[in-house]
């Protein structure tokens, strides 16, 4: 799938992996995410990867609204309890306030959204699991120039925050990231 | 064939078009085979033979058939006591337990006693629907093969009387007790009948002792009449000898007077004392006839009349008792009195009595005259040759008449020896005969005692009859159905079954419900994802992940198995003795059938749901829901324990029918390990599966 990466990545810094297509950029991405499987090399895995949109692996239900994506990776990282009504509430709360840093209404299908809410979407998901790392596929794929700036400034935004990023995409055209690699083909 | 060719691209593809030509073998091969033949594998039941049969005498009927059903090997019988049977059967060890009662052998010995309960003697065949519903079933080729035990013994006979005699004893009781009223209706028409007979032959034997006595009286007639007939025979002898001699002498008297006439006087002189002698006695002689003569009408009277009487009375006797009248004896005596009335009367014709008394007399008075005149005769010679030639003529009428009188005396004499004689034996007959009709009546009143007895006894034996017959259960009109019932199928008679399902449906219900949860998860974890690949990759906590696959999953099934429930209660008229609990554990079966399948998904992808129906078949073949797994081939025997649907099954019957909670609670902890383990396992995949593999990320098998 991929071969001779070596990447060395911390908190803080965003890395773009490029390359054309098959040239394995999703496995690679995988990989260290520590969510693929390697055949030779030695990885020093994050503590708590988490993934933003990898098509395939990671990627919204067109048939839930994006107040459902969001409740349902809320109680993923919840204990489990019966649901009382304040539990509820409480829920219902946090999944709005959620919601409510997203461009798009909570009531929307996720596959009504366009590639920029979809990416936008599954980034608030990751960063719900509090993670140490966040990958991130197909950056480009989809997305007009203007779409393609904002998502590349949000991600800045999330390593900026403290959270290793680590994007794939087909070509970069600014210095946002922190370290491109290139994949042979 | 493009849809095929595509198919052929891949080695998974390859593998999956192979599986889904083994699909419907799997299905019908694995089936068959598993219920090939249940009944040829019976002996691989465990049934308990208890045997608690006391030989009486030297007969050990329990033994020898126990013997020969453990011979036999139709069943895997096990020698054990009743506690042990009881409790395997409870638990499930044991299917059926047959049962030879303590009193077995003896009442084969010896017929029930109508006080003793009417089923002693039988075998009792045990099975409890909540071990297996089919082993009740199977309670019918037990018996079947008791039966066929039973008959390869010489006291063949006896197991048949006893295995289906209660309905033939029925049915031979009542008509017992009809035949007893019909014998006491009989014994007390024979019983009127016999006090007739009392009667009549107590009349009989008064009217054979007034014949006895009339007889006797006849026969001492007859006697005096024999007698007086032999004298005046004696007599008539005399006389006739007496009239001859007159005759001779008349007609010397007669040659003599000629010849006196002839000669002189003097001569006449010389003999006239010797004719006043002859004629005196001639006189005498006459006189004495005559005297007897006088007697002989009345006697002659008197033997007939007796002898009519003693006919009368025999012909009497004879229309009385048609029977004794051809007596042989009876007839002699008939013939005898016949003969004697025949006699008697000849006697009285016969005795032309009137005119030879009065030429008696007659001849007396000549004679005497003669003796009178003789002295004188010298004188009147030529007076006197008339008067003796007179004489001599009149006496040899005399003699002729004699002779006739002698020769009919002795007819009549002799008649009258055989009067007396018959008479007599008539007489004998006729004491012997009153005798005969004395013990006749003694007899004919025992008879009737004796039939009063038996009468009394026949109706209490009608009445005991009835009785016993009303006792025997099902001879009311409520009992006819079930009577019916026990004719066509002995068994029943003997099956008891423990925890009885109501119907076929009743009984498979389990099995049918453990297939439909089966089947309702299978279709659910085919629409739903076992797991969700968004939130494996989310980096929660992975047994969260994977609650939030099962969760879903439950839910349906859940909804699926409270609506298949109530549909069977409600619409099927399914009845469970623990309705709540059954419910539960069909919730407790939903859950493990869950966290199975969605571990089978979540392992195995698209070939899980291949592996589910493989699964499924193996489970309904192995599960013992319809035959016991017994009669099922070894490979289903050993999947047997390790199955959950055997546990299911298990379960779900104890809880639908009854029976040990032992086996409702071992069942509910098996699901529920199944279920804590499955859903380990699936926590274990769902961690793994953040883990991605090639394969994984590019399939190409999708279902």
């Amino acid at each position: 799938m991929f071969r001779d990466l070596d990447l060395d990545l911390h908190a803080g810094e965003l890395a773009v992996l490029t390359g054309p297509s098959g040239s394995g950029r999703t496995s690679a991405l995988l990989a260290l995410a520590g969510r693929f499987r390697t055949s030779h090399g030695s990885l020093e895995p994050a503590a708590r990867p988490a993934l933003g949109l990898v098509r395939g692996v990671h990627e919204p239900d067109p048939m839930l609204t994006v107040a459902e994506h969001l409740g349902e990776r809320l109680r993923l990282h919840r204990p489990l309890g019966w649901p009382t009504r304040s539990r509820r509430r409480a829920h219902r709360g946090l999944v709005a306030r959620h919601a409510a840093t997203l461009p798009v209404a909570p009531e929307l299908l996720a596959g009504e959204l366009d590639p920029l809410h979809r990416h936008l979407l599954m980034l608030r998901l990751a960063l719900l699991a509090d993670p140490d790392l966040i990958a991130i596929d197909d950056v480009d794929a989809g997305l007009t120039i203007d779409e393609s700036v904002t998502l590349w400034a949000h991600l800045r935004g999330l390593a900026d925050l403290g959270v290793a990023v680590l994007a794939t995409a087909r070509e970069v055209h600014h210095d946002l990231p922190d370290l491109t690699l290139e994949l042979p083909k | 064939m493009s849809e095929l060719r595509r198919m052929r691209r891949h080695r998974l593809t390859r593998a999956a078009l192979v599986v889904l030509t083994l699909v419907p073998l799997l299905y019908g091969a694995l089936y068959l085979a598993a219920f090939w033949d249940p009944y040829g594998n019976l002996k691989r039941i465990p049934v308990a033979l208890v045997l608690e049969d006391q030989p009486t005498g030297d007969v050990h009927a329990g033994q020898d058939l126990a013997d020969r059903l453990i011979d036999r090997q139709v069943f895997g019988w096990v020698r054990t006591d009743r506690a042990a049977a009881e409790a395997g059967l409870a638990d499930g060890s044991y299917d059926l337990v047959l049962r030879i009662p303590a009193d077995f052998s003896s009442a084969l010995v010896t017929p029930p006693a109508p006080e003793t309960a009417a089923r002693a003697g039988q075998l009792i065949v045990t099975s409890d629907d909540a071990t297996n519903y089919l082993s009740g079933l199977l309670a019918r080729s037990a018996f079947t093969e008791i039966r066929a035990s039973a008959a390869a013994g010489v006291s063949a006979t006896y197991f048949e009387r006893m295995l289906i005699g209660f309905g033939d004893l029925k049915t031979q009781t009542g008509k017992a007790a009809d035949g007893a009223s019909q014998l006491a209706d009989g014994t007390s028409r024979l019983r009127d009948g016999a006090g007739r007979l009392g009667s009549g032959a107590s009349r009989a034997a008064s009217g054979a002792g007034t014949l006895a006595d009339g007889l006797a009286d006849a026969s001492d007639g007859a006697a005096s009449l024999a007698t007086g007939l032999a004298t005046l025979e004696a007599g008539s002898a005399q006389l006739a000898e007496g009239a001859d001699r007159a005759a001779a002498g008349g007609r010397r008297l007669a040659a003599m007077v000629d010849r006196a006439a002839d000669a002189t006087e003097p001569v006449l002189r010389e003999h006239a004392g010797e004719i006043a002698r002859a004629a005196t006695a001639i006189a005498d002689g006459a006189d004495a006839v005559a005297d007897h003569l006088d007697e002989l009408p009345a006697l002659a009277e008197v033997a007939v009349r007796r002898t009519g009487e003693v006919v009368s009375k025999l012909d009497a006797y004879a229309d009385a008792h048609p029977d004794a009248a051809v007596d042989p004896v009876f007839i002699a005596a008939r013939q005898a009195a016949a003969d004697a009335a025949a006699s008697a009367l000849r006697l009285r014709t016969r005795a032309d009595l009137g005119s030879l008394g009065d030429s008696l007399h007659r001849v007396a008075a000549l004679a005497r005259q003669v003796a009178e005149a003789a002295p004188r005769l010298a004188d009147d010679i030529a007076a006197a040759r008339a008067q003796v030639d007179q004489l001599a003529a009149g006496l040899t009428a005399l003699s002729t008449g004699a002779h006739n009188l002698v020769e009919g005396t002795h007819t009549a004499a002799t008649g009258a020896r055989d009067l007396r004689g018959g008479l007599y034996r008539l007489a004998t007959g006729a004491r012997q005969l009153d005798g005969g009709l004395a013990d006749l009546t003694d007899g004919t009143k025992q008879l009737a005692t004796g039939l009063a007895t038996l009468d009394d006894g026949a109706r209490s034996l009608a009445t005991g009859l009835a009785d016993g017959a009303a006792q025997i259960p099902g001879y009311d009109v409520d009992g006819a159905a079930a009577r019916a019932g026990v004719l066509a199928d002995p068994v029943a008679l003997q099956r008891d079954t423990k925890h009885a399902a109501a119907s076929y449906g009743v009984g498979f219900a389990p099995y049918f419900l453990a297939l439909a949860l089966w089947v309702g998860c299978m279709v659910t974890y085919m629409l739903l994802r076992p797991l969700n690949r968004r939130n494996v990759m989310s980096g929660a906590p992975a047994w969260r992940v994977a609650f939030g696959g099962w969760l879903p999953g439950f839910t349906i099934g859940a909804a699926q198995a409270a609506l298949l429930y109530a549909v069977l209660v409600g619409l099927l008229g399914l009845r469970p003795v623990h309705p709540v609990a059954t419910l539960g554990f069909l919730l407790l079966t939903t859950a493990a059938f869950t966290s199975i399948l969605q571990l089978i998904g979540a392992r195995l992808g698209a070939a899980g749901r291949v592996v589910a129906l493989v699964l499924l078949m193996l489970q309904l073949t192995s599960s013992g829901g319809t035959y016991p797994v017994a009669t099922s081939p070894a490979f289903f025997r050993a999947l047997h324990p390790f199955m959950p649907m055997t546990y299911v099954v298990d379960g779900l019957r104890h809880l639908l029918v009854g029976g040990s909670a032992t086996v409702v609670w071992v069942g509910a902890g098996v699901l529920a390990a199944i279920t804590v383990a499955a859903f380990a396992l699936t926590t274990l995949t769902a961690r793994r599966q953040r883990v991605l593999t090639p394969s994984a990320l590019h399939p190409a098998l999708t279902m």
